[in-house]
């Protein structure tokens, strides 16, 4: 366990699990609970990351006017390049009614999140075509909104 | 005035002319948004239940309720208490104050004994997690000094819960409102926690554990 791999885990529960909301610019929609082990010579062995009581009617709570749905979606529709986005299927914000556009995250222009959500995700073990996968993933979830339209 | 002054109402007996004491505005200033202000009682009405006060701020004079009269202590406004276990009196505007005096004196924890208290500011100190800060734990940690000389600090907490490992598990909860700055400490928590276990390699002897 080193500090690199602690951060890009930190950071990726973030994008998760984080909204922005009226009150607070990263508010946390979750509960973590983290346990750490360590051996006789205090070396570091381990850490269990627990995520709990994830909110997610917020996924598709359309009443939520004035707040902003996870992070993550937003990240995807700001820092993926134009290819990337055609290769999941992923269009602009007008298609989507759960991202809202009213209350979109503030990012910090100083930091490269895209270049740290890869990296993250590639020291945690995932490989290019598992984060293409994960990418669609996120997507589809995006679209179910779509489905449930066309199902009424 | 009578120099003789004593009051019927057994509740009120601590007042005295001339003492320092909290009054609770009925509404707040309009310059510091204050709800208690500090004033020395001039004169004290036990049949009306009434008392005239003089704020020591701005010397201006009103008359006011005994009931909104709190005890105060004659700590220096400027100073605070980092424990509120050393705290000599107990209440609301006591508390609130001290609370205010650290935050201006840019202190982001109080403690109370096993209980760390955070303040979360528009303007956060950022010197409270620099590099230095950290270093300054860590070194307080690994050469075994009594944690407690280390001022209040979600750092000084972590390494209190590392030396309690020795006898037992431990478990930090953190809670707070919306925007209180939970997930800054949650955070601050566990990288400092990753960054010790350098040190801890290098000095410290065995500890086994869960944490």
């Amino acid at each position: 366990m080193n500090e690199e791999l602690i951060s890009s885990i930190l950071f990726l529960i973030d994008l998760f699990t984080s909204t922005r909301t009226l009150e607070c610019k990263n508010s946390t929609k979750a509960s973590r609970s983290i346990s750490i082990y360590y051996d006789k010579n205090v070396n570091l062995i381990s850490m269990k990351f627990d995520i709990i009581f994830l909110d997610h009617s917020r996924l598709k709570n359309s009443n939520l006017r004035e707040e902003s749905n996870f992070l993550i979606f937003y990240f995807l529709l700001d820092f993926l390049s134009e290819n990337l986005k055609k290769e999941i299927d992923l269009n602009d914000f007008e298609d989507y009614i759960w991202i809202k556009t009213e209350l979109t995250p503030q990012w910090n222009s100083h930091k490269d999140y895209k270049r740290k959500f890869f990296n993250s995700l590639t020291l945690i073990g995932f490989e290019q075509n598992e984060i293409l996968v994960l990418l669609k993933m996120l997507v589809s979830i995006i679209l179910l909104e779509k489905f449930e339209k066309e199902k009424k | 005035m009578s120099k003789n002054f004593h009051l019927k109402d057994k509740s009120f007996s601590w007042l005295v002319p001339n003492i320092t004491v909290w009054v609770y505005l009925r509404e707040p200033d309009p310059k510091t948004a204050q709800i208690f202000k500090k004033a020395e009682i001039l004169y004290l009405d036990s049949s009306r239940f009434i008392a005239k006060v003089r704020f020591l701020e701005d010397k201006k004079e009103i008359m006011c309720a005994l009931s909104d009269l709190n005890k105060a202590s004659s700590f220096c406004t400027c100073e605070s208490y980092e424990d509120l276990l050393n705290m000599s009196i107990y209440n609301y505007p006591e508390i609130m104050n001290n609370f205010l005096v650290r935050k201006e004196n840019n202190e982001m924890y109080t403690s109370l004994n096993d209980i760390l208290i955070f303040f979360m500011s528009d303007k956060l100190f950022s010197g409270g997690f620099s590099p230095a800060t950290i270093n300054y734990y860590m070194q307080a940690f690994v050469k075994n000094m009594n944690i407690n000389d280390c001022s209040a600090h979600l750092y000084r907490f972590v390494c209190k819960c590392l030396n309690q490992t020795q006898k037992s598990n431990q478990s930090i909860i953190i809670s707070g409102e919306e925007g209180s700055g939970k997930t800054l400490n949650f955070t601050k928590a566990v990288e400092f926690i990753s960054l010790i276990n350098k040190s801890i390699k290098e000095e410290l002897d065995d500890i086994p554990g869960k944490f």
